[in-house]
């Protein structure tokens, strides 16, 4: 399962990492130009200052030594040592290619004067202009200027020093993009999560729908995207509500149409009967079916009705015991009748649901025990509490399920396969599931202490006055 | 040293980040899940770790080409495993896209890649960051260039996940086609590095077009293998692993059952 929010937020974060940081490179690039250009400036400068040094100097001396050295501007203006001596006509040590900037002034291939590397070769090709050369074991970046009288002025300084300050400045600049990275980050994460609202909002007003809600969703002013969803959705929930509101018409109708021809068939029979005697094969033969015929119908029906989509269950405080004295009592005679004998045990208990559903709920199971126990079982109905629940519980000594079979007898028209020949159409734990279902409650199948037979408990919601 | 830094590290962790990418986009268009990850992490931290240790004692083996022969071996390495994990990814009777191999699998390319790749940067950043001038430039180029990488390589990822399932399954294929030729190409250049292959009569020469020493062209090494004069060994090499990738590709996508979801 993917998060829409987790999505967003590694892509957001991914995005704005890769576009920040390609702009702080493009940026240090063009800081790099800009520095590299300053500093070629400041070899210009130096290569003036040479050449002033060059020319007043000649002035002053009115000669030109063939070979001499000078202090270097830098060491004149940043290290000033009162009281040093001036440099000899060796040239002064103090400048060493480890200061970073050296110079050279030749003419017509003669070393007059140079610093900070030494004076053998050239720095750099006599071509006037910008270059670079490798020298003393370092990269540098050299400036040759060709002057008066074929003298030739070369500048460098070295390329790993020079930009030392600039990237350092540069980098002070880029530096936050990383510190701040996690701040964007919590940032996204937040915004993300405001910007899904209405999405979640959407999302828990259909999760809290009940299953019978068929209201439409209340959205206001809904975002343009989530427009479309929640006008889908209200007109998805109008036709379910018209297709429901047309079935539980038929379930009405039908129930009507389907038992009055049936009550006629039963008058017509009841009259052949006085005509035909009453053990005829064909008479016994056609009622046995026309009571399949109803009891399917009536099932039929009950399993329209209790659907959880169709029902809307008036509920109301129900006395559980009070409910199975009474089906059982009305049931009694069948039971008599078919050689079973039934029992009623336990004490009150109260449960919030549909009376009549209740009803038709114990009616099944009763009617279940009572085709498949056998003659001569003994069946009971027990209410009260158990596991902290309301229960209702109806045992009897019969063949039972097989265990592999407890999950699916609840499907509709699912029949145990057993040779005992007893109709039925297989709905009947069917019905129960779905009232069941209805009021929250769990059924379960179980073999009861003895080993034999089959004990259906129905556990309900706890109900506030059973509490 | 900054933008030599960044070009650096990107270049190694864009490599292994698409490739760990397009395995992952693989695994999530197959529904194997993720759970290799974690092998897969634990082994290559001990690779990086291993192979940075050792690099010394490797240089100095095989008339000092070690290291260039252990990194060939371990790109030539991935290609091979990135093509099991190929053919690992044809659809099963059930209509799975995986077996119990296939996770072993990812985790191992995964491992060497990154073994590859991190070693690399490892070594650079520690033998750089050990001077005190250059150290705030490495640091911050190192992770300005793992930042970029890590951000294309998950941008890549949404990029193939978010396609519908057969598409995006075959375009996690095809990617993968092309980082293991291209590191076949790499291989192959550093075993001609160490003199074991020859470099001779170049195919082209397109550094008119994308220098190898440029942005791009180091870019394009790192994902692609780009070289801008291949020779005839070279170029034979990279169609060879492309074509038999690709084979392997058409063999998982068209396997005999095509009724199963990718996504």
């Amino acid at each position: 399962m993917t998060s829409i929010r987790v999505s967003l937020v590694a892509m957001l974060i991914a995005a704005f990492t890769l576009v920040s940081f390609l702009a702080a490179l493009l940026g240090y690039r063009a800081s790099m130009d800009r520095a590299e250009e300053l500093l070629d400036t400041q070899l210009r400068y130096a290569v003036d200052i040479l050449r002033y040094h060059d020319a007043v100097g000649a002035e002053a001396t009115g000669a030109n030594s063939p070979e001499r050295q000078i202090d270097s501007p830098e060491r004149q203006i940043d290290s000033p040592e009162p009281g040093a001596d001036s440099p000899g006509p060796e040239g002064d040590k103090s400048l060493q290619p480890g200061e970073g900037f050296a110079f050279q002034v030749w003419r017509d291939d003669q070393l007059l004067q140079h610093a900070g590397v030494p004076g053998s070769e050239p720095m750099a090709s006599f071509d006037a202009g910008f270059d670079y050369a490798n020298f003393g074991g370092f990269r540098w970046r050299t400036l040759t200027v060709a002057g008066a009288d074929g003298t030739w002025y070369q500048v460098a300084e070295r390329a790993d020093l020079r930009f030392t300050l600039a990237e350092r400045v540069v980098m002070e600049s880029v530096l936050p993009l990383l510190t701040w990275l996690p701040v964007a980050a919590v940032l996204i994460w937040f915004l993300v999560g405001w910007g899904l609202a209405p999405l979640r909002s959407l999302s828990q007003q259909i999760n809290r729908k009940a299953s019978d809600d068929l209201e439409p969703l209340v959205f206001p002013t809904p975002p343009v995207e989530l427009r479309p969803v929640v006008g889908s959705t209200n007109a998805l929930l109008a036709r379910l509500s018209s297709a429901l509101q047309r079935e539980r018409d038929f379930a009405s109708h039908a129930a009507h149409e389907l038992r009055t021809p049936i009550s006629g068939l039963k008058i017509h029979l009841h009259n052949l009967s006085q005509d035909l005697s009453a053990d005829h094969p064909s008479l016994c033969h056609i009622r046995a079916d026309v009571d399949r015929m109803q009891h399917l119908v009536e099932q039929l029906l009950d399993i329209s009705r209790t659907q959880p989509e169709l029902m809307r269950g008036h509920f109301a405080t129900v006395n559980l015991h009070a409910l199975a004295e009474r089906v059982a009592a009305s049931l009694w005679p069948l039971f008599s009748e078919a050689g079973l004998s039934l029992s009623l045990g336990g004490e009150d208990c109260t449960v919030q649901g549909d009376e009549v559903m209740l009803d038709t709920l114990l009616r099944n199971l009763l009617d279940n025990a009572r085709k498949y126990a056998g003659r001569g079982s003994e069946v009971e109905v027990t209410t009260g509490m158990d596991e902290g629940r309301p229960c209702l519980v109806v045992t009897d000594d019969g063949p039972g399920i097989p265990a592999a079979e407890r999950d699916q007898v609840f499907r509709r028209f699912y029949r145990v396969d057993d040779s005992s020949g007893v109709g039925g159409a297989g709905l009947g734990l069917a019905i129960v599931w779905q009232i069941a279902q209805l009021h929250g409650a769990e059924v379960r199948l179980d073999t009861p202490p003895p080993g034999k037979g089959l004990a259906v408990r129905v556990y309900f919601p706890v109900a506030e006055a059973s509490q | 040293m900054l933008i030599n830094s960044v070009i650096l590290v990107l270049r190694e962790v864009l490599e292994a980040a698409i490739l760990v990418t397009a395995l992952l986009a693989l695994a999530r268009v197959i529904q194997l899940g993720f759970n290799w990850l974690w092998p897969a992490a634990v082994a290559s931290v001990a690779g990086v770790i291993g192979l940075a240790s050792a690099l010394g004692p490797l240089t100095d083996m095989l008339d000092g080409t070690g290291q260039e022969v252990t990194n060939a071996a371990l790109q030539i390495g991935v290609f091979f495993v990135v093509c099991a994990v190929i053919l690992d990814t044809r659809e099963r009777s059930d209509g799975r896209h995986y077996s119990a191999f296939t996770g072993p699998l990812m985790a191992l390319a995964v491992a060497l890649a990154v073994t590859r790749e991190g070693s690399e940067v490892l070594l650079y950043v520690r033998g750089f960051a050990a001077v005190e001038s250059y150290r705030q430039a490495v640091l911050l180029g190192s992770a300005l260039g793992a930042g970029i990488g890590v951000s294309a390589g998950t941008l890549c990822y949404w990029a193939l996940v978010t396609r519908p399932g057969r598409l995006a399954y075959r375009l996690c294929l095809a990617s993968l086609c092309l980082l293991g030729a291209g590191m076949v190409m790499q291989g192959v250049m550093l075993l001609e590095q160490a003199g074991w292959l020859l470099n001779v009569d170049p195919v082209w020469n397109s550094s008119w077009l994308v220098s190898e020493e440029s942005v791009t062209g180091e870019l394009l090494y790192a994902v692609l293998g780009y070289e801008a004069t291949p020779g005839r060994v070279q170029l034979g090499l990279y169609l060879a692993s492309l074509a038999l990738a690709i084979s392997a590709s058409i063999y998982a996508a068209r396997s005999p059952y095509r009724g199963g979801q990718t996504s």
